[in-house]
């Protein structure tokens, strides 16, 4: 196979404008950068579950949520210890998707659907009623950014909060891409292709499956905690079912599978949200033109149609 | 007891589904590098027997044993660890990846690196070389970047058994490998099995009674989810009671 820099030359490009993007923008639209990202790492989390193992969960914003709660919880009412927060919120994030992997993988395709939605709707419904613990319907406002003054870091400011989530989005696809190559991540293609030939070949189907199930669980967690510590609040609606499936409508708008894919569908649902918004409350009828438009022109995607050629440097 | 090292030996297996009987009572035992051929009319229950004895299903009671191991209800994933492989009656390949990663997961399935998360898959050579050579050896060769959708029935069908032989398996279990083929296609995937090393046993389903008869070094017969007779190829045609019901009257 011929080597090509293309790839090489575009990341870094792209890196380049991501860094530069600030000192150009307001922090207005800074802010929409973050959001961004951080959906674009949410988005590719389940892109692993949906395009890499055939696995539509509809419930994803359960570790997403459950870890900006956990999150914000401990950053408010305990300490603003941002290390051991983080970590508390990310094994609450894998803990839940280890939880829910068990009762969900039993099942496939329209009932997986089902489960999936059925399991995070019942933390929602936690988060709403347990007023003591998560503030009911109105969350938890006046959660302070994390505190890494040790490291000379002081996030409060938009610009920086931005380049700590740059810093962690890339990170998350680089560990994604890598993943994604690996003898596991060909498994888990098998897996999506052909689960009866997989185990007659001698995998362990179910183990690969749950492992993926965390993984994602672990990667929606992350982005669950940069949502949080931007926000400053957390409240129920990021554990409802709107939140999954508007990550899950990010990953098909861009194409499932094709890495590059979720992470345009997030930053185009995210702007969409936010500037459409700003001209007419009815966004969602837009955001629903231009899904129908997708679904009907290019349905494996916005990148659907470039696979043939993302395939060389893309596993998919 | 020289059936504790048989590659299979299966005892009194029986199978119903809700109030369907679809085997009763079946009995089976293959020596090493034996060719056995199950032949029987549609719904005689050969193909369910395969799942069996591949672990899609558990018998409703009897006993499996592979290779001298008792598997009655273990998962299909761990007889595969045993030696066994089977292809499928229709087509079970991965027909979104080409024809090169179909094989290299045949290859990978017993590789312990198989979990790896960090190395890419790429970087595993031995795995790609003894792919690669599977591919020239079964004549895929130029063939290693289709996607597999878009190759040939045919050559789909070769697929099929080359993904279960780059397993190296002691036991194959071939579900009609030539069903739906042309004659000319039958004749290539008949050579390709004839070729196979004496110390694969293989179990083979087939309807092509050429196939069946010459491949096989004895035959079983499946009527009605039992056996009704077992023997030589010669002795198998011979038999009134196969003449009657499979072959139709005797000429």
């Amino acid at each position: 196979m011929r080597r090509s820099f293309l790839p090489i030359i575009l990341v870094i490009a792209g890196l380049a404008i991501l860094a530069i993007l600030p000192k150009v923008l307001t922090s207005y639209y800074v802010g929409l950068l973050v959001t961004v990202l951080i959906f674009g790492i949410f988005a590719l989390s389940l892109d692993l579950l949906l395009g890499h193992c055939g696995l539509p969960s509809l419930g994803h914003a359960a570790s997403f949520g459950t870890a900006a709660y956990v999150a914000g919880f401990l950053s408010l009412k305990i300490a603003n210890n941002a290390p051991v927060n983080f970590a508390a919120a990310l094994f609450a994030g894998g803990a839940v998707a280890a939880i829910f992997g068990l009762l969900a993988l039993r099942t496939r395709g329209i009932y997986f659907l089902m489960i999936t939605l059925a399991l995070s709707q019942v933390l929602w419904g936690l988060a709403f009623k347990w007023k003591s613990a998560t503030g009911g319907d109105d969350g938890m406002p006046g959660i302070p950014r994390p505190n890494l003054s040790m490291l000379g870091l002081d996030l409060t400011p938009v610009n920086s909060y931005y380049y700590f989530t740059l810093a962690l989005f890339v990170l998350v696809c680089i560990l994604m891409y890598i993943l994604i190559r690996s003898p596991f991540g060909h498994s888990l293609r098998g897996i999506r292709e052909s689960e009866s030939r997989m185990l007659a070949l001698g995998y362990n189907v179910w183990a690969h499956q749950y492992v993926a199930f965390i993984i994602a669980g672990l990667f929606a967690a992350l982005a669950g905690i940069l949502y949080v510590y931007y926000n400053n609040m957390v409240s129920p609606k990021d554990l409802h079912l709107i939140t999954s499936a508007k990550v899950l409508l990010m990953v098909i708008l861009g194409g499932t599978g094709t890495f590059l894919g979720p992470i345009l569908g997030a930053t185009l649902i995210v702007l969409l949200e936010n500037i459409v918004s700003g001209f007419t409350e009815r966004w969602l009828l837009i955001l629903g033109i231009i899904y129908v438009l997708v679904i009907m022109l290019a349905p494996k995607g916005l990148l659907g149609p470039l696979r043939g050629r993302l395939r060389r440097w893309i596993p998919m | 007891m020289d059936s504790n090292v048989a590659p299979l030996h299966v005892e009194n297996v029986s199978k119903n589904f809700g109030g369907l009987q679809a085997l009763l009572g079946v009995n089976l035992t293959l020596q090493e590098g034996e060719r056995r051929a199950i032949i029987g009319p549609n719904g005689a229950g050969k193909t369910t027997f395969f799942h069996l004895i591949s672990g899609v299903l558990t018998p409703s009671s009897g006993h499996i044993h592979l290779f001298g191991q008792e598997v009655t209800s273990k998962p299909p994933y761990r007889r595969a660890a045993l030696g066994l492989a089977r292809t499928f009656q229709i087509n079970n390949l991965f027909p979104n990846l080409s024809v090169l990663d179909n094989i290299v997961l045949s290859v990978q399935a017993l590789e312990k690196t198989k979990f790896s998360m960090f190395k890419p898959m790429t970087s595993y050579r031995h795995v790609y070389l003894r792919a690669e050579e599977l591919m020239e050896q079964w004549g895929l060769a130029d063939k290693g970047n289709t996607t597999v959708r878009n190759l040939s029935y045919g050559d789909q069908r070769e697929l099929e058994v080359v993904m279960a032989l780059a397993q190296e398996p002691k036991l194959l279990l071939l579900d009609e490998p030539t069903g739906g083929l042309s004659p000319a296609e039958t004749a290539t995937v008949t050579a390709m099995l004839s070729q196979l090393p004496r110390h694969i046993t293989v179990l083979l389903i087939e309807h092509d009674m050429d196939v069946a008869f010459t491949m096989a070094d004895r035959v079983t017969v499946f009527y009605m989810g039992e056996v009704l007779a077992e023997g030589t190829p010669q002795e198998v045609r011979e038999n009134p009671k196969v003449q009657e019901i499979y072959l139709g009257s005797p000429i």
